[in-house]
């Protein structure tokens, strides 16, 4: 649905110049929710933008439906706009307009005469649950509620294609869990395709498809949210997901630890899919005899999958445990050893 | 008592004068000032302008320039140059009218300033947003500039109106009339203090209710 190839961009400014993006190629499936991540200054914001040439690039194409973008005449790069909804950290919505002249702006831009737009914005408000706002200023509402007004805006044209740009950044969690449900609602009703650029990562976890994780403008790992999570194969994914799942604070305890369990190795153990729902390590330490205590654990839910991440302590040398460790690894489980 | 009388009588035609000096010229400049800015505005890269273009980008230098220009020049010298041309517009250099045009024209570049500030505030997140839906550069001004940035174009108009009361006692010197003329002329040369107290008075009723109107206005219009 949405292929971008060879793409490079630099932005040249007096004190030098910065390359945003760096030969990115990248591709998107329809129906998808796709999860751009990547700390500030990689590039996320450049990547969603050229997608509907917010941005334009100075090299490599950009395909739309097989329609190169970076081609198109004026008049036809507005169509594409209005065919696109996007939403913002900010929100951006206009203050001097009510809740439903928002809503109906994309449809005031493409000529809707005025009852049909009222009409499908009171749908729309509906919808993300502000039927009772229509008639209220942006000022008046919450962070959430401005963001779910947002929402129905981009959904006004009926667009199959929304892209959001840090969507979830200046709201507090439960509000940020609600938005993510409204949009996972939206894809999977609608089968729109999502885009999102992110720092955090528990939104790529709760509702991201597959997730590209970006740094110094390149696109460094590109897979599905278990797989990455699982498995990070480049350093850099590794530490933002651990930093996310506290598996880095799990090794700063560690060392702590190290004071408390004089002796003995610690586990740390990531499962998902249907090994989450069985006894395994308990089978194994009780089939080697190895009693162990729980250090931390968790269960993260993401999409797909959810994926456990538990650490134990066990009081035996590394030696001693080699083959419960090495069966847990055949059984397609995560292990590091600390000693 | 009736001596106060008698000079409100007296300053009954210098307050019409004020007054028109100050709403004739005032209705010009907005509407002149408005169009200006827009221009400017909409020929500029920090505006809307995103590809480059080098016509449009010298008349925004020439714009800008001429607002400038003529901000620049105090008005009762602009006064004196303008004479000429009033002379070609209105045929005398005398009365209320013949200060029309100097006033139009000094108070445009201020209007046009003040909106041109007005319509750098508006938000450029919200401006993406709607060039994100696919508006035009003409939907996003006439849709989103113009309809966030109506509270400070309306305080800008209140703050001109202001301003060209204390013009108009200028234009006093080529015989516009007003009450600033009648306090210089009667109640400081010729020592009526009545006179100088009330037109004063008068004087600031005008600016207190320009004020008062443009800060109710806002009030009602900003949804912040």
């Amino acid at each position: 649905m949405i292929r971008i190839e060879n793409a490079s961009k630099t932005f040249k400014n007096k004190n030098g110049d910065f390359k945003a993006l760096k030969n990115v190629s990248l591709s998107i499936k329809e129906n998808e929710i796709f999860g751009i991540v990547g700390y500030s200054g990689a590039g996320k914001s450049t990547l969603i933008r050229v997608i509907n040439q917010l941005e334009n690039v100075d090299e490599g194409s950009i395909y739309v439906n097989d329609v190169d973008v970076t081609k198109l005449s004026n008049k036809n790069l507005l169509t594409l706009r209005q065919n696109i909804g996007m939403i913002f950290q900010h929100f951006n919505l206009l203050w001097s307009s009510t809740v439903l002249e928002n809503i109906a702006l994309p449809l005031e831009i493409i000529h809707q005469d005025k009852a049909s737009r009222l009409n499908k914005a009171k749908e729309l408000a509906k919808l993300v649950g502000l039927e009772d706002k229509i008639n209220s200023y942006p000022a008046t509402l919450s962070g959430g509620q401005k963001q779910r007004v947002a929402i129905a805006r981009a959904l006004a044209t009926n667009p199959k294609i929304i892209l959001c740009d840090e969507a979830t950044s200046a709201l507090d969690p439960e509000t940020t869990e609600y938005i993510l449900m409204l949009l996972k609602d939206i894809n999977h009703k609608y089968g729109i395709t999502i885009v999102l650029i992110t720092h955090q990562l528990e939104v790529v976890q709760k509702i991201c498809h597959r997730v590209a994780f970006m740094s110094g403008g390149e696109i460094v790992e590109v897979g599905t949210v278990a797989e990455i999570f699982k498995k990070p194969k480049q350093l850099i994914t590794k530490n933002f997901i651990d930093k996310a799942t506290h598996s880095n604070e799990l090794y700063k305890t560690h060392l702590d630890l190290k004071n408390i369990y004089q002796s003995g190795c610690l586990l740390n153990i990531k499962f998902t899919d249907e090994q989450t729902n069985q006894p395994i390590l308990f089978n194994l330490c009780k089939k080697y005899n190895t009693p162990f205590s729980v250090v931390s654990a968790s269960i993260i839910h993401s999409q797909k999958a959810p994926l456990g991440v538990l650490s134990v302590h066990i009081e035996k040398e590394f030696e001693e445990i080699k083959e419960l460790v090495s069966e847990l690894k055949n059984k397609g489980i995560e292990v590091e050893v600390y000693e | 008592m009736s001596n106060i009388i008698n000079t409100l009588q007296k300053l009954s035609l210098p307050l019409y004068e004020t007054l028109y000096l100050t709403f004739i010229p005032l209705i010009f400049s907005v509407i002149f000032g408005f169009i200006l800015a827009t221009c400017i505005f909409a020929t500029s890269k920090d505006g809307l302008l995103k590809k480059e273009s080098k016509i449009l980008t010298i008349l925004n230098y020439f714009f800008s320039w001429l607002i400038n220009v003529f901000r620049s020049i105090p008005y009762i010298i602009l006064l004196i140059f303008m004479i000429p041309i009033t002379i070609l517009i209105v045929g005398k250099i005398l009365g209320k009218e013949a200060a029309l045009p100097s006033l139009i024209v000094a108070a445009t570049p201020f209007y046009a300033r003040m909106c041109l500030i007005a319509f750098k505030e508006v938000d450029k997140g919200t401006i993406e947003a709607v060039r994100a839906m696919g508006a035009t550069n003409f939907q996003i001004i006439t849709k989103v500039i113009f309809k966030e940035s109506l509270p400070a174009l309306v305080s800008g108009v209140a703050v001109l109106g202001i301003n060209l009361v204390s013009y108009s006692a200028m234009a006093g010197a080529i015989g516009a009339g007003g009450l600033g003329y009648q306090a210089y002329y009667y109640g400081f040369v010729r020592r009526d203090l009545a006179t100088l107290y009330i037109a004063t008075i008068l004087i600031l009723v005008i600016v207190f209710s320009i004020q008062g109107i443009g800060d109710y206005v806002v009030k009602k219009i900003d949804k912040r």
